[in-house]
């Protein structure tokens, strides 16, 4: 169990103290415990644990909830294991004039990774290195070469099924082997064809198949977002920190409700310790450590550093670039959905399956011969899956398609309802951005949250890259919805409405905002997450990306955060640090 | 409806009675505010946060629609949602569709205080003007049945603007909705609608038989690459080039 702030006085100088328990900050206990370090964990947010039966949520009835799951205080439903979303109550950010951020936040044991999505897509070899393709950006300091050996090692640690396809920018994995595809998923891979579109077996942090003795196996409730009772899915809790407490080898000490708010220096610019408010009794304290890895969450890592001043520097820690904060990107979003008339009255059977899809599309074009730079991979779905608040809210647009009156009332409604159950088709893009110095967060001068710390305020633009690349994915989705009979339920977006590209931020997969570099004027930190101005603080969240990919960030995320953990060991052992 | 009954489930279930233990004040008195960190006793249904327990212990203190009010809405819960050959009407279902609606008012209140409150006042009005003085719940079947029919569906584009009727259509869409989205999530409603999942159990594909009927299969050289249910216990392992050998 963890020590809760207990330690209001603690002189112990630990190796390594670890802000965040998320992937990245997950990623890093377990790799330095395994190591036999001597490690702290600082997390804003309460202890979690999804095996505990008053903390899970999985598996329980719409009817348990007394708003039947509505997404009222959780963003995702009130099942959603992550505790927080885009608000969070007395913690503000701000964005500046009328650009556009929305910042998820989840305060808790593991973070936002007892929610995501389980997409597992590794980087592909254009990914490090899309400056020299198509001279947007930047170049990673690092190849695919280079972290391919991580990625490997993820997959076998964590888990993710799929195929090898040989795929040039897909690469292989170790995968697990995938479910088979749902009705509506087959039905996609026909049209999908039809039109040139590739459609391949799942990538999902999910174990279709035994991994070890600590963790389950997945038994199809498809409630992924609902983090795993069995440890099934990948939650940074269940298959990162229990592991690293569990190592036996090094102490790991996690700091639950502890909000860090700044890295102290030294006179010699070294950094010393993290100052954190304790939110049970709301006084400060210190905690210690020969290494400071910041694994908050690229804007929270971002805004920890620039709340931390150091002698010399007005800008915040590991400023001296300027470009902390900034070259903020998330993936884009835009999506699309269809009534299928022909998945009406469909024979029931239980078709949860796992959490997600179980195909899926990455990108197939080649971005030379289209009118944007960047691609995107597709997801999608469509099941007679549980109802939840909101069942029925949809039904008059599909009263419309089938020129029945609309509204109604009583058994014949019912009957309608009944009928036209997991009939509806929603495909999603996600896609990759380019990042730009004038995408950036920055400290709010005028606003502290609850704990007394400045809260961030964004600057954020979609351009052109972005908005055409949402009307390709529009227009791709409509073609393929229509094949599959579907009649479209989404409007058409136009130029002014952004082609449906959802705000940034949507996404969750927000990157960058301390990327690394070779050159230290224009990155925060290098090529293992180390900045360049503190020899001893690391960033091992997706703050250090150079650029997002068309996939999602956690693979990475783990990947890096494995490299730099195995990097500071070593200069420890050396004592470099 | 059974108007005892009705009333009987909202004063005993929702209303006044303290779910939570005390929050926001340690013991001894120490007054911390809570926040949305620490975490809390959970009340049945995962854990929730400080802000979240809190902000329900509130919802659940205070009572939003009258006996008169709640009457009304059972009327028409049981209107949208009758009783049929297999499932009960709408006040009969598992848990209280009264007690959710009664819930969401106060949840969503910028959502659906006003445009419930005002739709009834509206109903009431509109059936008092039509049916002697007699408020909607003191009307007949059939005079209940004729005003609901004006109000269930909607609007020809032209009329929207101008008709009389829109506050009580619009009144009645929203209370639909959320009678129909309780009934589907309570336990009678997810029978009828047939959902057989949330259960743990194995995947094997779709039924031969529904891939049949829609003329779809899956394709001979990936099915070796799903997963072989048989081995699912059996601990992964892989050659040096990423194959399963096991």
């Amino acid at each position: 169990m963890p020590i809760q702030c207990k330690s209001k006085k603690n002189d112990k100088t630990y190796d390594v103290v670890i802000v965040g328990s998320g992937a990245g900050g997950g990623m890093t206990a377990r790799i330095l415990a395994e190591n036999g370090l001597n490690i702290a964990i600082v997390e804003a947010g309460p202890w979690f644990d999804p095996q505990n039966k008053e903390e899970k949520t999985q598996l329980r009835w719409p009817y348990e909830s007394p708003r039947r799951g509505a997404s009222t205080t959780r963003p995702f439903g009130d099942y959603n294991a992550a505790f927080g979303g885009w608000e969070l109550p007395n913690e503000p950010y701000s964005t500046v004039g009328d650009t556009r951020f929305e910042w998820f936040r989840s305060r808790m044991l593991g973070g936002r990774t007892n929610h995501w999505g389980r997409i597992s897509l590794r980087f592909g070899p254009d990914d490090f290195h899309r400056k020299d393709l198509d001279g947007l950006g930047t170049n990673w300091p690092i190849t695919y070469d280079e972290i391919k050996p991580y990625y490997d090692r993820v997959d076998k640690m964590i888990g993710v099924t799929g195929t090898n396809e040989g795929l040039h920018n897909d690469p292989d994995g170790f995968f697990l082997p995938p479910p088979k595809p749902r009705l509506s998923e087959l039905m996609y891979t026909e049209a999908a064809k039809k039109s040139g579109v590739p459609v391949y077996p799942s990538r999902m942090s999910i174990l279709t198949k035994k991994l070890n003795d600590d963790r389950g196996v997945c038994f199809y409730c498809a409630q992924c977002s609902r983090s795993c009772a069995v440890y099934a899915d990948f939650s940074a809790g269940s298959c990162l920190i229990f592991p690293a407490q569990k190592a036996g080898k090094g102490q790991v000490d996690i700091l639950v409700n502890c909000m860090a708010r700044e890295v102290m220096t030294d006179e010699s610019g070294k950094a010393t310790a993290v100052s954190y408010v304790s939110k049970d009794d709301r006084r400060e304290y210190e905690i210690k450590g020969k290494v400071i890895v910041l694994a908050a969450s690229a804007c929270e890592t971002a805004r920890l550093l620039m709340n931390s001043r150091m002698k010399g520097q007005t800008e915040g820690l590991g400023n001296s670039s300027g470009t902390l904060g900034r070259y903020l990107h998330d993936s884009t979003g835009a999506n699309a959905a269809a009534f299928i008339p022909s998945l009406m009255d469909r024979k029931r059977y239980n078709e949860d399956g796992v959490g997600g899809m179980h195909v899926y599309t990455p990108w197939w074009l080649d971005n030379k011969k289209l009118d944007f730079p960047r691609g995107y991979h597709i997801e999608m779905g469509g099941t007679m899956g549980m109802p939840m608040y909101g069942f029925g809210g949809g039904h008059q647009a599909i009263q419309k398609i089938l020129n029945y009156k609309v509204g109604g009332y009583g058994n014949p409604l019912l009957e309608e309802m009944k009928s036209v159950y997991g009939a509806v088709f929603y495909m999603a893009g996600r896609g990759e951005s380019v990042a730009l110095y004038d995408n950036y967060c920055e400290i709010d001068p005028n606003s502290v949250d609850e704990w007394g710390i400045p809260t961030l305020r964004f600057h954020y633009n979609w351009t052109d890259n972005e908005r055409l690349q949402a009307k390709h994915m529009q227009e791709t989705f409509r073609g393929i919805l229509t094949d599959m009979g579907g009649e479209i339920l989404s409007p058409e977006y136009t130029y002014e409405q952004d082609y449906g590209l959802l705000a940034p931020g949507a996404i969750i997969h927000e990157v960058g905002t301390a990327r690394m570099g070779d050159d230290p004027k224009d990155s925060v930190t290098n090529k293992y997450g180390r900045l360049h101005d503190v020899p001893n603080v690391y960033v091992n969240d997706a703050g250090s990306f150079t650029s997002q990919a068309d996939k999602n960030p956690t693979w990475t995320i783990m990947a890096l955060a494995m490299r730099n953990s195995e990097h500071i060991v070593s200069e420890l052992k050396k004592m470099n640090i | 409806m059974d108007r005892r009954k009705t009333l009987k489930t909202l004063l005993g279930g929702a209303v006044g009675t303290a779910l939570f233990t005390q929050v926001g004040c340690k013991e001894g008195g120490d007054p911390v505010p809570a926040s949305a960190g620490p975490e809390l006793e959970t009340r049945g249904y995962g854990l929730r946060t400080a802000w979240e327990a809190e902000r329900e212990e509130r919802i659940n203190d205070r009572r939003f629609f009258s006996d008169f009010e709640l009457e009304t809405i059972g009327v028409l819960a049981d209107i949208i949602v009758p009783a049929g050959e297999d499932h009960p009407k709408a006040t009969d279902v598992e848990p209280s569709l009264l007690e959710f609606i009664e819930f969401m008012a106060k949840d969503q209140p910028d959502v659906y205080q006003v445009r419930l409150r005002g739709g009834l006042a509206w109903l009431n009005a509109e059936s008092s003007q039509r049916y002697a003085g007699k408020a909607f719940i003191e009307a007949t079947p059939e005079e209940q049945l004729a005003l609901v029919d004006d109000i269930a569906y909607e609007l020809p584009e032209e009329e929207e603007a101008t008709s009389p009727l829109r506050t009580g259509v619009d009144f009645f869409d929203r209370l639909r909705f959320l009678v129909v989205t309780g009934f589907f999530t309570s336990r009678e409603g997810i029978a009828y609608l047939g959902y057989v999942g949330n259960q743990p159990n194995v995947w094997e594909g779709v039924p031969q038989d529904v891939l049949d009927k829609h003329g779809v299969q899956y394709d001979p050289e990936l099915l070796p690459k799903y997963v072989d249910q048989e081995q699912r216990t059996v601990t992964a392992e892989w050659d040096d080039r990423g194959n399963l050998i096991t």
